[in-house]
């Protein structure tokens, strides 16, 4: 099958588009100064600019075009776009129409990249994260989320049989889902040792029930699958939003920094370290849907748009599945590892 | 009989429970449920912790590892205390793998209701019933409502759809007949605070709602049994008529400003699930399968009190998100899911 290469850059904004700023950015104003803020990284604006910025900041909410907003604040839409392509690089400002706009598998693939990215961004902005980086997450929720995480894996073989099972594609497309479920299929067991070697015996973990929130993303990936090929495909893009593989070099430092904050952990983030490091051998950057663009089977609209409102919804089981973490484990009384219930005999 | 061989030969298997808070705490072990504590104190905190945390259900007191600090002794001593105590369970024995499928709806009746006081001990359901919860909160749980009432179509669906025992079908489907156009209740409710139906339509539901119904769709998929004792809990919710004209009497004086028009639909609601009688939904099911494996009734339980965790997400869910966002959102917009709130951020 012949293969071009899409551009993967992300379409620049229009006179129509409708932009949509990271939710999770911190903002504040000191005199003359306006600064927008993430956890690795600050924009200031002064003057004229720091005004505009203010201003547009509580607008940009993903349902007014850029030329509406123009007019609204006076300005031309130039003035917007200088404003707003450079936090648009750096994935922090969506353009949330562009699915409708998009022409041919090379627009939709470069878009679809960066409404990923976006997302990505607002899951790891969530105040999960924030914790965890900083060092101050509790024994139980570091651990928790390692339990958590074991499940999550381990459900491949719910949603991503599913997946193989619901693909009525020609059976070449099939094939490249079915590898893909079968590269991951038995995932779960890294994790599982990873957590045992933390000192939990291994028939606790396997028992240990999911928490609900756990089960609500399961059960959405499982909902998906049934879609169809692009709409399960979607859900990968999110997982893996970096097109370029990740250099093992820096897998190794970011969970070298996590065991070096959390010691009692060590084990557990060496088996994390180890999956992440087989997902780059195993190319898994190159996702579903990238192939599917580069391949001679078109994407229809209607799957376009299928695969755009199924990112957006993952992602917010993605911020419910970190909250539901944090949120449980974080109380005094959670039980590590869960207890499931049974049915009691009479005495 | 010495208490080790009076367990040995019951052959049933002790295990804690999963709503017991077992922690090492003050140089002692503690076990608590509720406002009940139990400390054991003296030994070695740390290897009776490891003790306890295998007595699972899976494995008689002769089989469970007992560290060398603890002894048989003790361990026998201790575990009879907790069954005393109510502490410690004992579940049917790897000899005995069938149940009486009407003993296993009676044990649910017996957790429900505790369950039911964990569920609406939820701060979500005290401020409506005291009013501090805001406009928005109301509109979003209405709204939330109404998703979760029409859910019935593409929950209980897929229960009739893979049970194979047309025993139980039959009951599964007499039910769905009974409730898949409810959702017109709760519709009536929404216009009479201003919505139009396409605006209904067009909000799609929080996750935690979506959580809800495909807990549901997934059990449905897994067990029918699993399915039933999910929906026997979500009827016994409703069970209590008091409790919901109460209910529904604080709502209508905190949030209903027409005279009754956005509360009196979900009144009736009530009114004519109670004439069909759901109540006794799940006994009539298991009366279709007089015995069931002991690890299926394991999962129908577990199943149910997901169920209950799922439902407690569903009101975290519509109190955070409700509380900073409009229940209606503007069109093809995507949905602000807990972003900062922007206003109040910026310090000048």
């Amino acid at each position: 099958m012949p293969e071009h290469q899409p551009s993967m850059s992300a379409p620049t904004l229009l006179a129509t588009s409708r932009p949509l700023l990271n939710p999770m950015l911190e903002m504040s104003a000191n005199g003359d100064v306006f600064t927008l803020e993430t956890r690795d990284a600050e924009w200031s604006y002064k003057g004229d600019s720091a005004t505009l910025m203010r201003q547009l900041a509580q607008r940009l909410r993903g349902d007014t075009e850029i030329t509406v907003l123009a007019r609204e604040f006076g300005v031309s839409d130039q003035s917007i776009f200088n404003l707003l392509t450079p936090l648009r690089e750096e994935n922090l400002v969506l353009d949330a129409n562009w699915v409708g706009r998009a022409d041919g598998a090379d627009q939709f693939a470069g878009a679809f990249v960066a409404e990923c990215r976006f997302w990505s961004q607002v899951i790891y902005a969530q105040p999960f994260w924030n914790t965890v980086l900083s060092g101050a997450a509790g024994r139980n929720v570091v651990l928790g989320w390692g339990m958590e995480f074991t499940h999550f894996v381990d459900a491949a073989n719910e949603y991503m049989a599913a997946g193989v099972a619901y693909c009525r594609d020609n059976p070449t497309i099939r094939e490249w889902v079915a590898r893909h479920y079968v590269e991951e299929a038995d995932h779960a067991v890294i994790f599982l040792n990873g957590l045992e070697n933390c000192g939990f015996e291994r028939r606790q973990l396997l028992n240990a029930p999911p928490l609900a929130t756990t089960r609500a993303l399961i059960n959405f990936l499982n909902e998906t699958a049934i879609l169809g090929t692009v709409a399960y495909s979607a859900v990968f893009s999110l997982m893996q939003p970096s097109v370029e593989p990740v250099a093992p070099g820096a897998i190794k430092q970011f969970y070298g920094q996590l065991s070096g904050q959390y010691p009692f952990a060590k084990p557990m983030f060496d088996a994390y370290c180890r999956h992440a490091l087989i997902d780059v051998e195993l190319e898994h950057e190159q996702t579903l849907i990238s192939r599917l663009c580069r391949s001679p089977r078109s994407i229809t609209p209607q799957e376009a748009a299928s695969a755009v409102r199924v990112v957006r919804a993952l992602a917010e089981h993605f911020i419910v599945f970190f909250e539901g973490i944090a949120d449980y484990y974080g109380c005094s009384d959670a039980q590590f590892p869960r207890r499931a219930v049974k049915y009691a005999a009479a005495p | 009989m010495a208490i080790e061989e009076s367990h040995a030969k019951s052959r049933k298997l002790p295990f804690l429970p999963s709503d017991i808070c077992l922690r090492e705490a003050n140089g002692c072990v503690e076990l608590a449920r509720d406002d009940i504590e139990v400390k054991i104190r003296g030994g070695n905190p740390a290897d009776i912790h490891r003790f306890l945390t295998n007595i699972d259900g899976t494995r008689r007191l002769d089989e469970v590892f007992i560290p060398p600090s603890v002894g048989a002794q003790t361990a026998t001593t201790l575990l009879q205390q907790l069954i005393d105590a109510n502490m410690i369970l004992l579940a049917p024995g790897r000899e005995s793998p069938l149940l009486n499928s009407a003993d296993f709806a009676k044990t649910c009746r017996a957790i429900f209701p505790q369950w039911k006081r964990r569920l609406f001990g939820h701060s979500l359901w005290r401020r409506l019933a005291d009013g501090s919860a805001s406009r928005n909160q109301f509109i979003g749980w209405l709204l939330e409502n109404y998703h979760f009432i029409e859910g019935v179509t593409i929950r209980m669906s897929v229960v009739i759809a893979h049970c194979r025992h047309a025993g139980m079908r039959k009951h599964f489907v007499k039910h769905f007949a009974e409730e898949f156009d409810h959702h017109h209740f709760f519709m009536r409710s929404l216009k009479a605070l201003g919505l139009s139906e396409a605006e209904v339509f067009a909000q799609p539901p929080l996750p935690g709602t979506t959580a809800v119904l495909n807990h549901m769709r997934d059990c449905g998929r897994s067990d029918p049994l699993c399915y039933a004792a999910c929906s026997a809990f979500l009827e016994s919710t409703g069970a209590d008529r008091g409790a919901a004209k109460q209910f529904f009497a604080q709502l209508l004086g905190h949030y209903d400003n027409r005279g009754g028009e956005v509360i009196n639909p979900m009144i009736d609601h009530v009114g004519l699930d109670e004439d069909y009688g759901h109540a006794g939904f799940l006994e009539k099911l298991c009366n279709e399968v007089p015995h069931i494996e002991v690890s299926r009734a394991d999962a129908a339980l577990q199943a149910a009190l997901t169920l209950v965790e799922t439902l407690e997400f569903w009101a975290t869910d519509i109190e955070r998100h409700y509380a900073v966002q409009s229940p209606i959102m503007a069109p093809e917009a995507p949905r602000l899911y807990r972003g900062l709130q922007r206003g109040a951020q910026v310090n000048a």
